[in-house]
């Protein structure tokens, strides 16, 4: 599916071209004033009902389709909604990601501890699996040791060295990176391809990464390979690189996300299907992109409040995308747009903290934190609130603790009517605090029981945690209950569903037959 | 945005116009029918609103007359009551319902300029609606709503625009007004589970204010309010006698509960009388039409493990506090096990005070659904053709509602019991 640009892209136009815009969104300004009091369109209304009960891309289509018949025009409501929806999209897939990253990773070192000798197919996915858990000396390790055997074909040696490199790269070692990269065959796609996706993810040269993705696609009979829905997101992760967010958008129509880049078949019975652990995040990262294009002029076109939502979101956004200058500058925006007693201030001052944290400035971002909670330690919500914005940005736990710890107690002394959402993220708080039986608890007491697997009635997200959760707990049958139900509804669920199956089977069964399935 | 309501607790003016009325007796049947030459049997069955889609309904309550039906319907954060106008056919026999919604019952933050950010801030707003209760004759009705974001109290509203309870209780007590509907607790505290008389001038209610729930009592005519209970435990789940004098709760706490009885309540004569106190689980209980006999659920099993508290049984006894509180007397009046106990439904008893329909806790089968003559301790079951059934209620002239999954998703369907059927001929002949 592909949603026309509600607003066209300012980036790398030159001066006068924004002069002019500015002006337009001035005009717009007004004319969009008085027409957000006007009563929302039908449309509009179906596709936040079909929001509401998290079928996201139905509602993006039924958007998209009275765009298209002119039922709607582009305006602020439309652009609005379609970033919000994307905005959500994205967190969801974003969560899948990590949490598809951390299973197949538990699951590929149970195999390599259990398995007397494992296969250097295992090792490989096992060392993208850490460079992707930014554990880049343990993948360099494992990722040497495969280079090192040269035992795989082609193809899968390819991408042992790109991802070598790149392990390589991130601990400083550029030059040995380098002369890893040199060694990949440009007729091997997947290869080719990726270190064309890591040139951009890397920050190296995107538009090199451009260039190499692109003209993989371009190769006869490319449409063919199980990977080339890889191949797709690794050229569209270069354009959003680059800017092009709604290029990048476009590429990823119809991409299933369900796909195995390679099956290893040990025998006739035993199979092991490995999936692209990169693919989640990057199509989380092009959903980002895409919901920043209808949601970034809305912070100058629109009135106070509304864009003040839009300056929050976009600053989250680009905080996930790691642009975090960019985030600061939407943050800060949003700050002075809201109204102190807010919830898009507070998560605002969480974003701007989270931003400063990751870029290395602790104290800062701490600090910030710290004098918002004490604004605002009377409103357990609001805190929790805070917290998922500062959790859902990745900022180490080991750097938050006494934090964390101070705004539990906070919680816990105040005696309120909990919304199933303030249950869930107390869930969430637990679950960051690596305390699973309470995570347990909390998302299991936010869950709706009557529909207890119902994407309808059931924060996606939260079902996401959940499912994780029962995995972590050994609780297996449960765990797979929920990620059954999730993938009837959202691609890119099997990776996750597969390597929880087979963690299971390898339970039950024992060593050597988890290659089963 | 603005929030209404939910201030400090209100004090109702009395009326010193009003009197209040005489001795309360139950109000006679238009039409009289001898149960005992009708045979029960149940005829039709149809679902009350085939619309799909991914919510639930449950609680199906009639009005007096059958002319509505009110049930909730949930959606995540939203829990709202729809309220149904009955409309059937002309000719007594003629069971083809024609359903149509009439009144949406639920309160929300009220917005003078809405903007489309609200639409994605659902889970801020949880407006929860739910506990309905019907006035006698009348379209008046209870319900208990947190208001979308506030604390939960009882409000007042009527689907009749003009509705003569609705005015004369405006009249009296003066609620504050919210809305479309009027608040008829205002308290910092939850308030809910309420109870309207069967002669419609009080409401019996739960209340957290003192901090662990007991009952009160709301006299409509001249609106004071008064404490029922003041146990440690939670007292909870009034339900009036039919002559309006009698209350009868449950009480307890986190291990088991006990069945209660308020005699007089409101009057000076009033007095609290235990009626079933021993180490089983019982709630909610519910009194048969004519008065004679209560009902409740109970965790006694032919066991006698008090631990097995997912398995729920019928106990019927005497509303005159006769049978025993405790002991192997009481074993006695124990009914029917394995039944499916709804939280917010007592027994769903028919007019006749004899029998009672009820869902069995029968896995391979769906929880079927059973009439129960509660003389001749005799079931037989009810072919509905659905699952997983639940929820069930019986109106005043024995028309069915109860809860059963279509496609996954819990639906409401209206059953018509032999008893609704003569009814219906005898008020088409008169």
């Amino acid at each position: 599916m592909r949603y026309p640009p509600i607003f066209k892209n300012t980036e790398g136009r030159n001066i006068k071209i924004n002069i002019m815009k500015k002006i337009i969104f001035i005009i717009l300004f007004f004319i969009f004033s008085v027409s957000c009091l006007y009563p929302i369109p039908k449309e509009i209304e179906d596709a936040l009902k079909l929001n509401r009960i998290n079928h996201f891309d139905e509602a993006l289509e039924v958007i998209e389709n009275a765009l298209n018949e002119e039922k709607i025009k582009p305006d602020i409501t439309s652009a609005y909604t379609v970033g919000r929806i994307l905005y959500r999209k994205g967190e969801f897939y974003r969560e899948m990601a990590k949490l598809n990253v951390l299973t197949n990773l538990g699951y590929l070192i149970h195999v390599k501890d259990r398995e007397k000798n494992p296969p250097d197919e295992i090792r490989l996915f096992l060392g993208i699996g850490y460079f992707l858990n930014k554990q880049f000396l343990e993948a360099a390790g494992i990722l040497n040791q495969v280079v090192s055997n040269n035992s795989l074909n082609s193809e899968l040696n390819g991408l042992a060295l790109v991802y070598l490199g790149a392990a390589y790269y991130r601990t400083g070692e550029k030059d040995k990176a380098s002369d890893l990269w040199e060694k990949v065959k440009k007729d091997d796609p997947l290869a080719y391809s990726t270190q064309g996706y890591l040139n951009a993810y890397l920050g190296i040269n995107p538009a090199k990464g451009e260039e190499m993705t692109k003209g993989v696609l371009a190769r006869p009979g490319i449409d063919r390979l199980p990977y080339i829905d890889t191949l797709k997101v690794n050229y569209a992760y270069t354009l959003l690189s680059l800017g092009r967010f709604n290029e990048a958008y476009g590429q990823i129509s119809n991409i299933n996300l369900d796909t195995p880049i390679f099956i290893y078949k040990k025998d006739k019975n035993k199979e092991i299907r490995f999936y692209d652990l990169a693919i989640l995040q990057n199509y989380s990262k092009i959903l980002f992109g895409e919901s920043i294009k209808n949601l970034e002029p809305i912070v100058t076109a629109s009135s106070g409040e509304l864009a003040s939502f839009a300056s929050y979101y976009v600053a989250q956004m680009y905080l996930y995308l790691d642009n975090y200058d960019k985030s600061l500058k939407f943050a800060s925006k949003a700050k002075k747009l809201s109204v102190s007693s807010s919830l898009t201030r507070v998560r605002a001052v969480a974003c701007e903290a989270s931003a400063g944290i990751l870029m290395g400035k602790e104290k800062k971002g701490l600090k910030l934190l710290e004098k918002e909670i004490s604004r605002i330690h009377g409103k357990p919500s609001s805190l929790l609130e805070m917290m998922m914005v500062v959790i859902s940005s990745d900022v180490d736990y080991t750097m938050l603790k006494d934090t964390m710890n101070k705004i539990e107690s906070f919680i816990y002394r105040t005696e309120w009517e909990r919304t199933r959402r303030d249950t869930a993220l107390l869930g969430e708080i637990s679950f960051f605090s690596r305390r699973y039986v309470s995570a347990l608890y909390y998302l299991e007491r936010a869950r709706d029981k009557g529909n207890k697997n119902k994407i309808e009635t059931n924060d996606p997200n939260f079902l996401l945690k959940l499912s994780y959760v029962y995995y972590r707990r050994e609780h297996y049958p449960e765990s797979l209950e929920i990620f059954f139900s999730l993938g009837k509804r959202f691609s890119g669920i099997r990776p996750l569903q597969d390597a929880v199956q087979s963690v299971y089977s390898y339970k039950q069964k024992g060593s050597g037959e988890a290659l089963i399935d | 945005m603005v929030i209404t309501g939910c201030t400090k607790s209100v004090k109702y003016p009395t009326t010193p116009v009003q009197k209040e009325p005489e001795p309360e007796q139950p109000a006679e049947p238009e039409v009289k029918l001898d149960y005992d030459q009708i045979s029960l049997e149940i005829i039709h069955i149809q679902q009350l609103d085939e619309k799909a889609g991914p919510f639930n309904t449950y609680n199906p309550k009639f009005s007096f007359d059958e002319s509505y039906i009110a049930v909730e319907v949930n959606l995540d954060t939203f829990n709202k009551i729809y309220i149904y106008r009955i409309n059937s056919g002309e000719l007594p026999d003629d069971f083809a319902f024609m359903i149509q919604k009439v009144q949406e019952v639920y309160l929300t933050e009220s917005h003078d300029e809405k903007i489309i950010e609200d639409f994605f801030r659902s889970s801020f707003q949880e407006s929860f609606n739910y506990e309905f209760n019907w006035f006698p004759a009348s379209s008046s009705y209870l319900f208990t709503s947190n208001a979308g974001i506030g604390e939960y109290n009882i409000f007042i509203g009527s689907v009749e625009p003009e509705d003569i309870t609705l005015e004369a209780i405006q009249q009296s007590i003066h609620p504050k007004s919210f809305g479309d509907y009027f608040m008829m607790t205002e308290e910092v505290k939850k308030d809910g589970q309420a109870s309207v008389s069967p002669d419609g001038t009080k409401i019996a209610f739960t209340s957290g204010r003192t901090g662990n729930g007991d009952l009160y009592l709301l006299n409509l005519v001249k609106g004071d309010l008064k404490r029922l209970t003041y146990s440690e435990d939670t007292d909870f789940f009034p339900r009036w006698s039919p002559d309006s004098r009698d209350i009868v709760y449950t009480t307890g706490g986190k291990h088991s509960h006990d069945i209660h009885i308020i005699r007089n309540a409101g009057k000076e004569n009033e007095y609290n009388e235990v009626l079933i106190k021993w180490f089983f689980d019982d709630v909610l209980p519910a009194y048969s039409p004519d008065g004679e006999k209560i009902s409740f659920y109970t965790t006694y099993n032919q066991e006698r493990d008090p631990f097995n508290t997912k398995r729920w049984a019928l106990m019927i006894i005497p509303s005159d506090g006769s049978a025993p509180q405790a002991g192997k007397e009481l074993i006695k009046y124990f009914h029917v096990p394995d039944v499916v106990k709804d939280n917010t439904q007592g027994t769903a008893w028919f007019p006749d005070s004899t029998h009672i329909i009820l869902a069995k806790n029968i896995d391979r089968d769906y929880n079927p659904i059973y009439i129960y003559n509660t003389e001749t301790r005799q079931e037989s079951l009810v072919e509905t053709g659905t699952n997983i059934n639940h929820d069930i209620s019986v109106s005043s002239n024995g028309l069915i509602s109860f809860r059963a999954q279509v496609l996954g998703w819990d639906r409401i369907f209206i059953a018509v019991s032999t008893y609704f059927q003569e009814y219906r001929r005898e008020k088409y002949q008169n």
